[in-house]
């Protein structure tokens, strides 16, 4: 029973997107497109944060090595854009095991230190060598490179890219749940509530983080090489330390649950800043009030004090 | 402790949250396109409005520039509405912050088309956002003018839809200034410059022009974005040089400001790109040491560099003095050397719009338009083109013109040299024209 | 390409930037200290210090005035900002966090628009050019240097004898223990956040008559203050001052020899192995602390 309750929560807003598809208009289909490819970024960040109590500050990197290796595949090897997924999300993989190998074993406030300074080591070497990345103004990949060009001619461009964003958020949301129910997903639980016990057992709780940590990285490589092949633009921007500490956000802000939270904290985030920006001049102090707003809301949710307790490795 | 009350709850509260948030994202999105108010400029009349969106930098690094971006904009719409319209349709201004990010950028032009269903989109100023939102707007299909300077339009990076006519490129600075430069101040130069597309224009430019004249490039020395201390990277600059050639953006008064500690007073000759000290009053203290050295200016900032009936006009409807700044706050400097882009992009809108018949945002209209500015190939002087006039390359999108050397005297900028359009013309293989509109 | 008559200047700068970056970064671990959260927003408190100088100087009431008033009214935002905010959850990370996120965005707009978008500038009182080997330095950057130095020791020496420092330090380490004794823990983190308050706005202060005056200087100031705390060892004041020098000599030193955007690659990829060294260094490896 409780099982099946919560499978029909986690499909639930995925459902709901499916299902009002047809009324949305134009521009909804394309910002709600958008917001579903950073939602996927969104759960591999809370693979790590939520599941595994690992505060990162340099998941945009993850992202980015995404993007890039999808990016650059395109231009330099092969305007294939499936192809060019698959280097996307084995960069991110790459990336991330080289930069858990180091952060995950240092641990607590350390594990957050070298995330971001791994970002920020990653960002500047994409300026430096601007001639193959673009650098910070980025790169614009060709049309017939992006993973909607072959849908367009029987969908057209908001369509393809919606119904594209939603299977990806579905295949994202099943992982999770699936992994949420597995023995890996408690035992990623266990090491983030009681590692000493779990070790005290026998499990090798060094092999659990960095296995947690290429999950995540999969997930957030994921996101950015989807962002390249669907928007046809690569940059720097996206390596910059905002793209980390928006995800730490949309975490917070979407409670508890890891199946539905992270989505749910995308999309509220997301949508509170585009109304934002419709509505008034000063959107950017807006979106300040709100995140001070949703603040004093979640100030009863005792689940986030354990969760950041744990990963800052700071017990009062 | 009950674990499955617990849960249940738990469930309970995920339901109650995830189906707030399903009801919540459609009737945000239903009434999404009903709130929003966007900041807008134009007449109520009877004639349906022309749109015109804008992509401008409000907040973020780009905030300086598109401070006085908006408020040229909102100028220039006002005496269009004035003078009746585009086509005798009034003007709409649909102005919305870029936060100077090209993740921001791309969603503002889906918003601008999607939401406003703008007829045409004044893009930005900073190369990551047009080059994020160039193929957005190709995509959409919907004319983008930016107002960047950068090479991504001339040199076909971007598509048939996106164009430049309101401003010349860097590369055309900087080949009509070059030879000057090197005539007159030395052929031994260093460039000290932003590691970016923005910065390397100019280091590339530069470099191809000193090939042309025989001159050096003794040392270049790029300067991460970011940065916010600059004196550790001044030991790379040769002491053995003729001229300092130095572009910034970001943290430009700290830049300018350790660049004149350092060099002290044995300083090389100096040219500068006025980005250095764009919208930033020569008065401001530590900038003492720039009397006598030379900047590069889109468009003089104080009158008397280039004195016409058309730039007093313009000043007066912008609300800019004869120095430059704020008529109501002499203290708040103007980005005249860039702004004008703007004013000279909306014209030629209103001329194109005018000459080609388009009225609606459609396919028949869209292909008149494009033929019609791909045609173009000059723009006079006058109120429309205070700046001066335009040689435009269709085929490259991009507009041609004149510029000035200034030198700082008396802690103000002198003219001392207005290039012809010649100067600046370059040649490149890119053809706009050969590539599908539709 | 080596330069090295500049070793000189780079050693010079290299000191001066990371005193001031050990001030800003000073207040950063003492409220890290008492709550254990990053406060998001510290580097918009700098960027309030910096702002309140100009608009002293600007009405004509001298840079000397900045230096009183400016840690004074930014030490009073900071305890407001606890007081009506902060500590109405407790300062539980999750919501506190979010939170400073939150006043981050609302202090830069709030910088925006009260000093416009484009850079502010401030003269210096004094800024004789220091002839050091040969070149040119900054005297009023060697002053900024000398008195966060000064101020950073001084309140070290705070923490370490006298009864306030106690106190923090007692709260610091068991925030419970210290309510049975009879302490207003509530007060004592107050009192930490006025003091955090002051000392980001005295950096300000002190800085603004050599950068510009803008409202995106927090942010930049920020991230540096954070790697420097963490790098300290968090919450420990001479740990910070330590790494922040470190780490201002290591980026100058670095720039000497490679190109900018390459040196500062070089000087992130030192400081992760600094920690990747310190950390599995010690016996066991891993997380527990």
């Amino acid at each position: 029973m409780n099982g099946l309750a919560r499978t029909i929560v986690t499909f639930s807003i995925p459902a709901v997107l499916a299902c009002i598809y047809p009324i949305l208009p134009e521009y909804a289909k394309f910002f709600l497109a958008r917001v579903m490819i950073l939602s996927v970024y969104a759960y591999g960040y809370a693979i790590c944060f939520q599941m595994l109590g690992m505060l990162s500050l340099g998941h945009a990197a993850l992202f980015a090595a995404g993007m890039y290796g999808a990016g650059l595949y395109t231009i330099y090897a092969s305007p294939s854009p499936l192809s060019a997924l698959l280097m996307g999300v084995a960069a991110a993989l790459a990336f991330s095991l080289a930069m858990g190998l180091l952060s995950t074993r240092v641990g607590g406030p350390f594990l957050t230190i070298t995330t971001l300074l791994a970002a920020q080591a990653l960002y500047l070497v994409a300026l430096h060598f601007n001639e193959i990345t673009g650098g910070e103004q980025g790169i614009v990949l060709g049309r017939e490179a992006t993973l909607v060009w072959p849908l367009s001619p029987w969908l057209g461009e908001s369509d393809s890219r919606y119904l594209f964003s939603l299977v990806t958020l579905v295949i994202a949301v099943t992982g999770v749940w699936a992994l949420s129910r597995s023995r890996l997903g408690k035992l990623f639980i266990a090491v983030r509530d009681d590692e000493e016990k779990l070790e005290s057992l026998g499990y090798n709780t060094a092999t659990l983080k960095l296995l947690g940590f290429a999950l995540s990285g999969v997930y957030s490589g994921t996101a950015g090489a989807l962002q390249a092949l669907l928007y046809s633009y690569v940059g720097a921007g996206y390596a910059g330390i905002l793209n980390s500490v928006e995800p730490v956000l949309w975490v917070l802000v979407g409670g508890p649950l890891i199946q539905v939270g992270p989505l749910l904290g995308c999309m509220l985030v997301n949508i509170i800043a585009d109304l934002a920006r419709g509505m008034l001049r000063g959107h950017v102090l807006i979106v300040g009030l709100g995140l001070v707003l949703i603040a004093f809301a979640a100030g009863r949710l005792s689940w986030a004090y354990r969760l950041l307790r744990r990963s800052t490795g700071l017990v009062s | 402790m009950n674990r499955r009350k617990a849960l249940s709850g738990l469930l309970k509260t995920g339901v109650l949250v995830a189906g707030a948030a399903g009801a919540g994202a459609v009737a945000g999105y239903l009434t999404g396109s009903v709130l929003s108010r966007p900041t807008e400029v134009g007449l109520t009349g009877e004639s349906k409005p022309i749109k015109i969106g804008f992509q401008v930098h409000r907040t973020g690094i780009g905030a300086p520039y598109g401070f006085w971006y908006e408020r040229v904009a909102n100028a220039a719409v006002e005496y269009i509405n004035r003078i009746g319209g585009i086509a005798g349709r009034p003007v709409q201004l649909i102005a919305e912050d870029d936060e100077t990010s090209p993740a921001r950028g791309a969603q503002v032009v889906e918003r601008l088309v999607l939401v406003h269903n703008v007829d045409f989109i004044i893009g930005a100023l900073f190369s990551d956002v047009v080059l994020s939102s160039g193929p957005r707007a190709g995509e959409l299909k919907r004319p983008y003018f930016a107002v960047s300077e950068g090479t991504h339009v001339p040199f076909g990076l971007l598509n048939r839809w996106c164009f430049q006519p309101g401003i010349t490129d860097v590369p055309g600075q900087v080949t009509a200034i070059a030879k000057w430069i090197f005539e007159n101040l030395g052929k031994r130069v260093a460039i000290i410059f932003p590691d970016y597309a923005f910065g390397h224009d100019h280091r590339d430019a530069l470099t191809k022009a000193a090939e042309r004249y025989g001159a050096r490039i003794v040392e270049q020395i790029p300067i991460p974005p970011g940065e916010t201390s600059f004196t550790k990277y001044f030991p790379k600059i040769p002491r053995e040089i003729d001229v300092l050639y130095h572009v910034m953006v970001g943290d430009v008064l700290t830049f300018v400001r350790e660049l004149g500690v350092f060099l002290g007073r044995n300083r090389p000759e100096m040219f500068g790109f006025i980005d250095s000290i764009e919208a930033i009053p020569l008065t401001a203290p530590g900038l003492e040491f720039l009397e006598g050295t030379y900047f590069w200016e889109g468009f003089p900032r104080y009158l008397d560099g280039y004195d016409t009936p058309y730039n007093r006009f313009y000043r007066d409807v912008v609300g800019v003095d004869e120095n430059g700044a704020d008529r109501s706050d002499p203290s708040r400097v103007s980005a005249f050397s860039h702004m004008f882009s703007v004013w000279e992009t909306l014209f030629v809108i209103k001329e194109v719009v005018e000459q080609s018949g388009y009225s609606e945002p459609n396919r028949r209209d869209y292909e008149l338009f494009v033929k019609v500015l791909e045609s173009m190939d000059w723009f006079n002087e006058g109120i429309w083109h205070p700046q001066g006039d335009k040689m435009f390359n269709g085929k490259l999108h991009q507009s041609f013109g004149h510029q000035f050397v200034s030198k700082v005297r008396n802690g103000r900028l002198v003219v001392v040299k207005r290039t012809e359009i010649e100067d600046s013309l370059y040649e490149h293989p890119n053809d706009y024209t050969a590539q599908p509109l539709y | 390409m080596i330069q090295l008559e500049y070793l000189g200047l780079a050693i010079l700068d290299g000191l001066v930037n990371g005193f001031s970056i050990a001030l800003i970064a000073s207040g950063l671990t003492i409220v890290f200290g008492i709550i254990n959260i990053v406060n998001l927003a510290h580097g918009e408190l700098y960027m309030l210090g910096a702002l309140v100088s100009w608009v002293l100087v600007s009405a004509g009431l001298g840079y000397g005035s900045a230096l009183i008033v400016a840690p004074l009214v930014v030490s009073g935002m900071a305890v407001l900002l606890n007081m009506l905010i902060l500590q109405r959850f407790g300062h539980e990370p999750g919501p506190t966090m979010l939170a400073t996120f939150g006043i981050l965005l609302i202090i830069q707009q709030a910088g925006l628009a009260i000093l416009g978008p484009a850079p502010r500038a401030i003269s210096p009182p004094f800024n004789p050019p220091v002839e050091v080997g040969g070149f040119s330095y900054s005297g009023f950057k060697l002053f900024i240097g000398l008195a966060s130095l000064a101020t950073c020791l001084l309140v070290s020496v705070i923490f370490d004898k006298s009864r306030l420092g106690t106190l923090l330090r007692a709260v610091q380490e068991n925030r419970l223990m210290v309510g049975s004794l009879g302490i207003d823990a509530g007060r004592v983190i107050m009192i930490g956040f006025a003091l955090a308050g002051g000392l980001a706005g005295l950096a300000g202060a002190l800085n603004s008559p050599v950068r510009q005056i803008h409202f995106l200087m927090g942010f930049d100031a920020l991230v540096a203050s954070f790697v420097v705390v963490v790098l300290g060892g968090m919450g420990s004041l001479r740990g910070t001052l330590t790494a922040a020098v470190a780490l201002g000599l290591l980026e100058s030193l670095t720039a000497l020899f490679l190109a900018p955007t390459a040196s500062r690659v070089v000087s992130m990829l030192i400081a992760l192995s600094y920690v990747a060294v310190r950390r599995l260094g010690q016996a066991g490896g891993g997380s527990r602390s």
